[in-house]
C-alpha cells in the first residue's frame, strides 16, 4: 500500500503495462495510447494528494486516464485533427497469422468502433477486469449506467463480430 | 449476477484477454517509465552522487528503522521517538554529526549543508543540514547528540546537487524549524561563539 509520493510512483510505475493496454482499448494507435498513458501520469503526479490510501489505484488512474481521453477528444475536435490510424500492419494480411491472432484483430476492431461510452466501460470491465461498481467509480457514473451500457456494447459487438462471446 | 451471467463475463473477459493482452509483454518505452523515475534517480553530477553516498553511509549508521526510513519512506514523515541509540532517539552520525558540530551555516561547504542555526523555545540549540538526498533538523540534547526532530527527501532537479539542496529546504523540514525557532536565527557571530561553546545552553 503505498503511503507517501515516492511509493506512489513506484506504484504507478508497476502499472504501467495495465495502463498501457487500458490506454490501447481507448486509442486504438499505439502512439496515441501511450501518449494518453503519459497525460494521465503527469497529471496524476500533480494531485497525489487526492489518492485515497486504502482505495484501488489501478480504478483511480483509469479515472484520470479516462477523464484525460475525454479531454484530448475534444481538443482535437475543436483542432479538426483525426486520429492516428490502428496499427494492424504486423498481421493483417499475413497468411501466417494463426486463427487466435486473426481473433484478437477481428476483436480490437470491433472494440475500435464501438462508441467512446461503450469502449470505455467495455475496457473497464471486460478487459481490466473492474466490477460493475468499481467501473462506475472509475467513470463517474451510476452502476445503472455502466450495467445499461455494457448490454449495449455487447450487442454491437454481437452485430460487428457475428459471435458474442 | 446470474451463474449464467457470470460465465458470459468470463467467456467475454478470456476473449478480450487474448485481444488486448498482447500490450502487456511488450516493454515500457522510456518516456513513460522515466516521468515515475525515484527522485534519487535524478542525481546527475557526481558531486552531488558522491554526497549522496556519504549522506547515505550516515544514515545507515542509525541501522533497521532508519535504513527504512531511506528507502523512500521518509517523505514529510515525522520521527517517532523511537531510535536506535538506546535511549529512544534517532541521532544524526557520521558526516552529518560532524557537519552539526563544526560547520558554521555562514561558511557552507562540503557533502553536508548546514541552512541555519537558532535557539529553540526550549532553550536547545537547533540546525537544519541538508545532504544531496535528505534534508532536516536536529536539536543538540545535553549529552552532546543531535537528535533528529524532521527529515525529508530533497528532490534533486537537473543540475541540482548541493546549491540547490541549500537554498531549498523542503516544506516538513521548515514548519519543524518555524514551530522551534525562539527569536531569530543567529548570526555568523553568534553562531561561531555557540559552535566554539561546544553548543551548551
Amino acid at each position: 500500500m503505498p503511503e507517501n509520493p515516492s511509493e506512489l510512483r513506484q506504484a504507478i510505475a508497476e502499472l504501467l503495462p495495465r495502463l498501457r493496454r487500458f490506454g490501447r482499448t481507448l486509442a486504438h494507435s499505439r502512439e496515441d495510447a501511450d501518449d494518453l498513458v503519459q497525460a494521465a501520469i503527469e497529471k496524476a503526479l500533480t494531485r497525489t494528494d487526492q489518492w485515497t490510501p486504502g482505495t484501488r489505484l489501478d480504478s483511480w488512474m483509469f479515472r484520470i486516464m479516462q477523464n484525460a481521453w475525454i479531454d484530448e477528444l475534444r481538443a482535437r475536435e475543436r483542432r479538426g485533427q483525426t486520429f492516428l490510424p490502428e496499427e494492424e500492419g504486423d498481421h493483417v494480411g499475413d497468411a501466417t497469422a494463426s486463427g487466435s491472432q486473426l481473433d484478437a484483430i477481428l476483436v480490437r476492431k470491433a472494440v475500435a468502433r464501438l462508441s467512446e461510452e461503450h469502449r470505455s466501460v467495455v475496457g473497464l470491465v471486460l478487459v481490466e477486469g473492474l466490477s460493475y461498481q468499481e467501473a462506475a467509480e472509475a467513470l463517474g457514473v451510476p452502476v445503472g449506467t455502466v450495467t445499461s451500457r455494457l448490454a449495449r456494447a455487447r450487442e454491437a459487438l454481437q452485430e460487428l463480430l457475428g459471435e458474442w462471446p | 449476477m446470474s451463474p449464467d451471467d457470470e460465465i458470459t463475463l468470463k467467456a467475454e473477459r478470456r476473449r478480450m484477454a487474448a485481444a488486448f493482452d498482447a500490450v502487456l509483454h511488450e516493454p515500457v518505452p522510456d518516456r513513460l517509465s522515466a516521468l515515475l523515475a525515484q527522485p534519487s534517480a535524478q542525481v546527475v553530477d557526481l558531486g552531488a552522487a558522491r554526497a549522496l553516498r556519504r549522506g547515505m553511509s550516515s544514515w545507515a549508521a542509525w541501522g533497521g528503522m532508519a535504513a527504512t526510513l531511506l528507502l523512500g519512506t521518509l517523505l514529510g514523515t515525522r520521527l517517532a521517538q523511537t531510535g536506535e541509540d538506546g535511549q529512544g532517539r534517532l541521532v544524526a552520525t557520521g558526516a552529518i554529526a560532524r557537519a552539526l558540530d563544526q560547520q558554521l551555516a555562514s561558511a557552507p561547504g562540503g557533502a553536508v549543508a548546514v541552512q541555519v542555526s537558532f535557539k529553540a523555545r526550549d532553550g536547545r540549540y537547533c540546525r537544519s543540514f541538508s545532504t544531496a538526498a535528505t534534508a532536516g533538523l536536529a536539536c543538540r540534547e545535553a549529552d552532546g547528540a543531535w537528535a533528529l526532530q524532521q527529515l525529508a527527501a530533497v528532490e534533486a532537479g537537473p543540475g541540482g546537487g548541493m546549491r540547490q539542496a541549500a537554498s531549498a529546504l523542503p516544506p516538513a523540514v521548515l514548519a519543524a524549524i518555524d514551530a522551534r525557532m525562539a527569536g531569530e536565527a543567529l548570526n555568523a557571530e553568534q553562531e561561531r561563539a555557540a559552535r566554539d561553546a561546544g553548543w551548551r545552553r
